[in-house]
């Protein structure tokens, strides 16, 4: 047929012609002589009076016409929508197959073709008028002109000729496309998507307006087959939607598909299109095939031992295609009719075959890495965890959780079933318990894993540095010759400490199991975590020695917090001295240390506040439970102070955190809010096997030896027996570090002018003074010793002389310079 | 035929029947018959689509309930006539029977014995075949616009008269001899159709009586 028409040249026309407006809804049709001498004449070039389109000669254009019409009949797009074919499958796979052959049997109709023959009714008629008028001037005129008919002749020839075509056209497509005896009606469930389908599609198109001028082709042909899909559908559901249905619109759309044919946007569709839309279809779901899942474990066998071998991903699926393809006798417990289908699914479905296949060799390897490290610190398998990991990393066969997890239990015991030596741990599960139990239950679990891999990281770490005697001895604890706080069965207690480079993690068993759940698909997580360690220098400590590596204000001023290795002139402990000395001091030492000279005053005024603070709780500790943990009796308050924390007896009693407490209280209110708690001081260590008693019941999941198991327990029931909270303690307390009004650098200052004078002379006038202080004039000196009279006159004995004062220091005022001055000198030599 | 053949059509050639050698005749021809038979094809187009799309409704419509359908009377009007009409045919062709034989055979001999001499009883006879077909097509033609899909068995025999009526006019109307063949082709498939139909009914009838049996049962 013709795929174009020239427009009528009357210059070139040998004889009369009946020509039409190429517009395929127009009826402007025309008989069109040639022009006299082959130049004289108007209208040389004749237009449609409508559309001003050059007319075309009729015979040629039905031509045209019927190509618009095959073009948009078998188009490609005539294949049901994707969308459409996605829920039929997933909704009624049984009836994919069917719904697409009675698609593709009604298509025809759906995209107007019973308005061919409409439009070629019309199309005669006029045709015919034309002839008649001309047939009459022929009669009349006597002509004896012969082939005066020829015209007439060639118009009939090629109608005939075209419908002919048109219906054998037709015939073979239909019967290339569908079988036609193999039709059955639309089940229940296709037709239900099917309406659904189109009220949803209907709503999208009726915000659509069809500018065809404006359009981009592609775009309009794209609107185009919406309606026309919509318009099987409807047939297919037997409704009518009238908006789309109109002879109008339809030929519209046979003229739109004319000149998308001419443009190259059509493409004819064959069977072989409908069988690879089908096989696409069917990729998704090879295993629907009946008899798959045993398939499917027996290859999952192949598979593991593939991987036992050590070959990788590619490896194991080019060694199962050659089994598949070439051997097939090599897979065991697989029937032949089963190893066909497998071979079938090979041949005519390889995509599928390569990405189940490829996706079962992940999972499977997955299932090996996993269960293998879950085997190197001897912890418990959770199936359910597994799956959820895998399902993540979109291994999951196009399947829902639910269905995946079932899936995945399948082939773990498959091949736990085969491979016995290699799934010797059992698995964890929660079969059977409440919601509330499950959680439990999980938390538990984290509790034995991380707990495993933390030993398993003592004991390896430095090619086991940690394990040669004692397991897990804490290198500070051995220094200081502690017994009791530094092995393996307070593993709780026992941390890792970044020595070289900032914290970037903490090494918790909750954090390490966290890390684990990760990494659960690389094999090498443990080595890999060691020596990651390794690097960043972590080493072993117990609880009690990381907090006082980690608390830096304790470390800065120890010396005079602790109160240790102190001149022997001076009084025994820092709380013997009265509050303003003791604040003046801090200052003193805040300003002295290196650290800390620079702050700026807020700064400063934090760090004084945080040493009385800290002052106060040593003051606390040992007023009600004397120096040394009261549990271990091996730390004390002066070395480890800030390993000593407040234990409540009951959890579920506990209002506040007794570190968040006011830093400005006195001591006897601190002391006060701190027996409403209900609780007692105790060190770090101790405090972690006070808190061991949810990890009571899974002692023998996370020990193997049954000695470190048995000292878990009596060091938890010491702890227990010998703990004591305040509320049980009776003790004295009084307050040496409620601070005073106003704490200057005065105080300093003009004790150790007068004790520089006081060298010189016995008494030291205010002129003596003023002189060494640099002052101009004797009021501001005058003016201190008035003011701060009940301060000063503990350290300097004022007499008068006349009307003029004499100051002498007092012993007790030299002893406060001298410590005033050697802790300046401590810290300022730091 | 192929496409170059048909391109290449002869109209003198293709002529046995009514060998017209002078325009004028042609013209006088085709003033009586040709101007209809133009019309005729794109009405028998109309016509086949319309038994398609009847097919389509009847195999696979789920609206098949069964309920009085107002255009009862006139249909049944139609059918009458066709039966009429197509005995009327019948017994033409096989009363007297000329030549033992199918119907493309009979149609010829007709054809030959007419071009042997135009006034004996075989010409008579084609005339009057002739003008029944066209009376038998008119009624098919009717008929298609009468959603016949709602009436079966009357379906199923408009289309064995339509294939036979196609038989007819491709014999002896050789201008349009491969349109009329091409037409008969699809109305034997839609013969086709229709009866697996029957059978898929009847299959669809057991299972629910079947099915009724299972349900009296339990209850």
């Amino acid at each position: 047929m013709n795929s174009f028409t020239s427009s009528v040249k009357r210059k070139d026309l040998e004889e009369e012609r009946i020509a039409i407006c190429p517009q395929f809804s127009c009826k402007y049709i025309k008989r069109v002589k040639p022009l006299k001498f082959k130049f004289f004449g108007f209208g040389k070039y004749p237009k449609c009076k409508k559309h001003h389109l050059p007319l075309v000669f009729i015979d040629e254009f039905i031509g045209r016409f019927l190509t618009g019409v095959n073009a948009c009949m078998f188009d490609i797009s005539s294949l049901p929508p994707e969308d459409l074919l996605d829920q039929i499958k997933k909704e009624d796979p049984n009836g994919l197959i069917s719904f697409v052959n009675l698609w593709m049997y009604s298509n025809p109709f759906g995209r107007g073709i019973d308005l061919v023959s409409r439009y070629f009714d019309g199309l005669s008629n006029a045709y015919m008028k034309v002839l008649n008028r001309k047939q009459r001037k022929e009669l009349n005129s006597n002509s004896d002109k012969k082939d005066r008919y020829g015209m007439l002749r060639q118009g009939m020839q090629r109608l005939v000729k075209e419908y002919t075509l048109f219906l054998k056209e037709f015939r073979f497509k239909s019967e290339e496309l569908v079988e036609t005896l193999d039709l059955e009606p639309l089940s229940n469930t296709s037709n239900f998507i099917l309406q659904d389908w189109m009220k949803l599609n209907l709503k999208k198109i009726s915000n659509i307006k069809f500018e065809t001028e404006a359009e981009n082709n592609l775009k309009l042909k794209y609107r185009y087959d919406m309606v026309l899909n919509l318009r099987t559908t409807s047939l297919l559901i037997s409704k009518t939607q009238t908006e789309f249905q109109s002879d109008l619109f339809t030929i519209e759309i046979f003229s739109a598909y004319s000149g998308f044919f001419q443009q190259g946007l059509t493409k004819d569709v064959n069977k072989k299109d409908i069988e690879q839309m089908l096989s696409l279809l069917q990729t998704k779901s090879i295993t629907s095939h009946f008899g798959f899942a045993k398939i499917r474990d027996s290859i999952s066998v192949i598979v593991f031992q593939d991987i036992l071998n050590d070959l990788d991903e590619f490896e194991i699926l080019e060694n199962l295609k050659y089994k598949v393809r070439d051997n097939l006798s090599s897979i065991k417990d697989l029937t032949s009719d089963e190893l066909d289908l497998l071979n079938h699914i090979l041949i005519y479905q390889a995509s599928d075959f390569d990405k189940f296949f490829g996706d079962l060799i992940k999972f499977i390897k997955f299932i090996h890495v996993s269960y293998s490290i879950h085997k190197k610190i001897k912890a418990r398998i959770i199936i359910k965890h597994l799956a959820r990991d895998l399902y993540e990393q979109d291994i999951n066969f196009s399947l829902d959780f639910v269905y995946f997890y079932d899936y995945v239990i399948d082939i773990y015991n498959i091949l736990k079933l085969n491979f016995p030596y290699f799934f010797s741990i059992n698995e964890y599960s929660r079969k059977g318990l409440t919601l509330k139990e499950g959680y439990e239950k999980e938390a538990e679990y984290r509790r034995i894993v991380g707990s495993r891999i933390k030993i398993y990281i003592i004991k390896n770490i430095y090619n086991g540095l940690y394990s040669k005697k004692e397991i897990g001895k804490c290198p500070e604890c051995k220094k200081s010759g502690f017994k009791l706080n530094t092995d393996i069965s307070k593993l709780k207690a026992l941390e890792l400490h970044h020595t070289k480079s900032r914290k970037e993690r903490n090494y918790s068993a909750n954090r390490l199991y966290h890390m684990f759940r990760t990494n659960r698909n690389n094999p090498n997580f443990l080595e890999n975590l060691i020596n990651l360690m390794e690097s960043k220098k972590v080493i072993l400590l117990c609880g009690n020695h990381h907090d006082i590596h980690s608390y830096k204000y304790f470390n800065f001023f120890k010396h005079l917090i602790s109160w240790r290795n102190i001149p022997n002139n001076f009084p025994k402990d820092i709380f013997l001295l009265t509050s303003e000395l003791i604040f003046t001091i801090i200052r003193i030492c805040v300003d002295s240390h290196p650290k800390t000279k620079d702050f700026d005053y807020r700064k400063k005024d934090n760090v004084r506040v945080e040493i009385a603070k800290l002052l106060k709780k040593r003051y606390i500790i040992e007023s009600i439970y004397g120096e040394k943990c009261h549990i271990c009796g091996e730390f004390d308050t002066k070395n480890h102070l800030t390993s000593f924390q407040f234990n409540h007896v009951d959890e579920k009693n506990k209002s506040i955190k007794p570190s968040r407490i006011s830093k400005h209280l006195s001591c006897s209110d601190i002391v006060e809010i701190l027996k409403k708690e209900d609780g007692g001081f105790i060190c770090s260590n101790c405090h972690t096997v006070l808190h061991n008693k949810k990890y009571l019941r899974v002692l023998d999941k996370i020990y193997d030896s049954k000695e470190i198991i048995r000292k878990v327990k009596y060091n938890y029931e010491m702890a227990i027996k010998k703990f004591t909270p305040i509320s049980k303690i009776n003790f004295k307390l009084e307050n040496p570090l409620d601070k005073p009004k106003k704490v200057t650098d005065s105080l300093y200052t003009y004790l150790t002018a007068v004790w520089e004078c006081s060298k010189l002379k016995k008494e030291v006038s205010n002129h003596d003074l003023t002189t060494y202080l640099g002052y101009s004039s004797g009021n501001t000196v005058k003016k201190y010793f008035r003011r701060n009279f009940d301060l000063i006159r503990n350290y300097v004995k004022i007499t008068q002389e006349g009307n003029k004062p004499l100051y002498k220091i007092t012993e007790r005022g030299i002893l406060a310079v001298q410590m005033m001055n050697y802790f300046k000198e401590y810290y300022s030599s730091i | 035929m192929d496409l170059e053949n048909y391109n290449n059509i002869n109209f003198e050639n293709v002529y046995p029947y009514l060998e017209y050698e002078e325009d004028d005749e042609f013209l006088e021809w085709y003033s009586i018959e040709g101007k209809n038979q133009i019309f005729e094809l794109s009405r028998q187009l109309r016509t086949f689509l319309n038994y398609k799309k009847s097919i389509l409704y009847l195999r696979f419509s789920r609206n098949q309930i069964a309920y009085t359908y107002p255009k009862e009377t006139i249909v049944r009007q139609y059918e009458r006539a066709l039966n009429e009409s197509s005995s009327q045919l019948v017994s033409l062709l096989k009363n007297p029977p000329l030549l033992k034989g199918d119907l493309s055979n009979e149609i010829n001999n007709l054809i030959f014995k007419t071009l042997e001499n135009s006034q004996s009883k075989e010409s008579k006879k084609l005339l009057e075949i002739s003008k029944l077909i066209n009376k038998i097509w008119e009624l098919l033609h009717i008929l298609s616009e009468l959603e016949v899909q709602h009436y079966p068995r009357l379906f199923n025999r408009i289309l064995i008269i339509a294939n036979i009526a196609c038989e007819i006019k491709h014999l002896i109307f050789p201008l349009f001899s491969e349109y009329f063949l091409e037409l008969k082709e699809h109305y034997r498939i839609l013969e086709k159709e229709i009866s697996v139909m029957k059978v898929t009914q009847k299959k669809v009838i057991n299972q629910n009586s079947e099915r009724q049996k299972e349900r009296w049962l339990e209850k």
